[in-house]
């Protein structure tokens, strides 16, 4: 046991922590050494000052402010629990309904994009260089412009898609 | 119609029932009574008067909203004073999270200074009364850092067990033991130096 350890030990005993054997060997130990019985009785002495020393303090406010601020802090999460605890019956009926509903749809969604197969896009040109999509699994958005003879397309695709599947052709 | 209670000359537990019930009166004279208790425990781990007060009142509606909890294994200060305790623990974590490491901290890791450091001669009962030893040790307790003060408040005022200390500042028994040791000696140096500073002793 180093200097540190035996230090911590004696305030054990003195806190009424170590008992039985322990605290007995320990005993002993202080009573042949005046380093430990000088360690021993100060941090007694210490506890007993310390113990009960907490100053009686008044609130630096006067207690009609202080309370009001308390009863304003209950009153408003009082009000903020109530919005939440208490659904309108609007509010459950869309519970009831859309919470079933979101869950089934999200499992229809997820099983749709595990789908191993690459999708067919059917990307096609038509003759006045019109771009058309038939597949209902792509949002795009087009920009056309006859000045600078130029076609842009914005496709947005949630899916793996390769790139041999991807051919655009801008005039 | 029952009578309007009295308030004022109501037993703290029937107060507490009935604020249980919603009676909002009823914690009001609850506040009333403990509010400067609540105060002096935030104060004495904050040392801050704007921070004590705003978390002493932060744990009255803490416990306004937790009463349900409360079942009278220890009288209601003493719970009241449990959230203020938990509160300010919670500020300074948060506060500690801010800065780095203290001094304090490397000194518990690598071997404090302060173990270095005689405890002073201090024999103070006799020549002070009770509460002018109070204020100077009010006065050293300012001076511990963070760590020293909430250990030894929790330990002297709080009257928890080592282990109950450990839980509430997140650290080992080890370390509360280590921090209470060093907190003890420091509060005895500290003392020491405000006795022979004012001649009590040599």
């Amino acid at each position: 046991m180093n200097e540190n350890e035996i230090q911590l030990k004696v305030q054990a005993l003195v806190d009424g922590v170590l008992t039985g054997r322990e605290a007995e060997e320990l005993q002993q130990r202080i009573n042949n050494d005046a380093t430990l019985q000088q360690l021993h009785e100060r941090l007694t002495q210490m506890r007993g000052l310390i113990a009960n020393s907490e100053l009686p303090r008044p609130l630096p406010e006067s207690g009609d402010f202080y309370w009001n601020k308390i009863a304003e802090s209950i009153e408003r999460e009082e009000r903020a629990g109530e919005r939440i605890a208490k659904p309108t019956p609007a509010n459950r009926w869309l519970l009831r309904w859309l919470a079933p509903l979101a869950g089934v749809s999200t499992v229809v969604l997820l099983l749709t994009l595990q789908q191993p197969t690459a999708p067919d896009l059917g990307i096609t040109l038509s003759s006045d260089h019109e771009l058309e999509l038939s597949s209902d699994e792509i949002d795009v958005m087009t920009y056309n412009s006859d000045d600078d003879s130029m076609s842009i397309v914005w496709l947005d695709y949630s899916m793996d898609i390769q790139k041999d599947y991807m051919e655009l052709w801008l005039d | 119609m029952p009578a309007e209670p009295d308030y004022s000359t109501a037993e703290a537990p029937q107060l507490v029932d009935r604020a249980k019930g919603g009676d909002l009166q009823a914690f009001e004279e609850l506040v009333s009574r403990y509010r400067d208790r609540a105060y002096a425990r935030a104060y004495s781990i904050m040392r801050n008067e704007d921070l004590a007060v705003d978390l002493s009142q932060n744990a009255w509606v803490k416990a306004w909203q937790r009463l349900a909890q409360f079942h009278g294994e220890a009288s209601f200060p003493t719970w009241l004073n449990r959230i203020v305790t938990n509160l300010c623990l919670d500020e300074l974590r948060r506060r500690k999270r801010a800065r780095t490491d203290s001094i304090e901290e490397i000194e518990e890791a690598t071997g404090p200074v302060e173990n270095r450091m005689d405890i002073q001669e201090v024999d103070p009962m006799e020549r002070l009364n009770r509460e002018e030893l109070r204020e100077r040790i009010d006065a050293a307790m300012a001076k511990l850092s963070d760590n020293h003060r909430t250990v030894l408040v929790l330990y002297e005022y709080e009257q928890l067990e080592y282990k109950h200390i450990a839980e509430k500042m997140g650290t080992s028994i080890g370390t509360v033991m280590s921090r209470l040791f060093y907190a003890r000696k420091k509060m005895a140096a500290l003392l020491g130096e405000t006795l022979k500073r004012d001649g009590l002793i040599e």
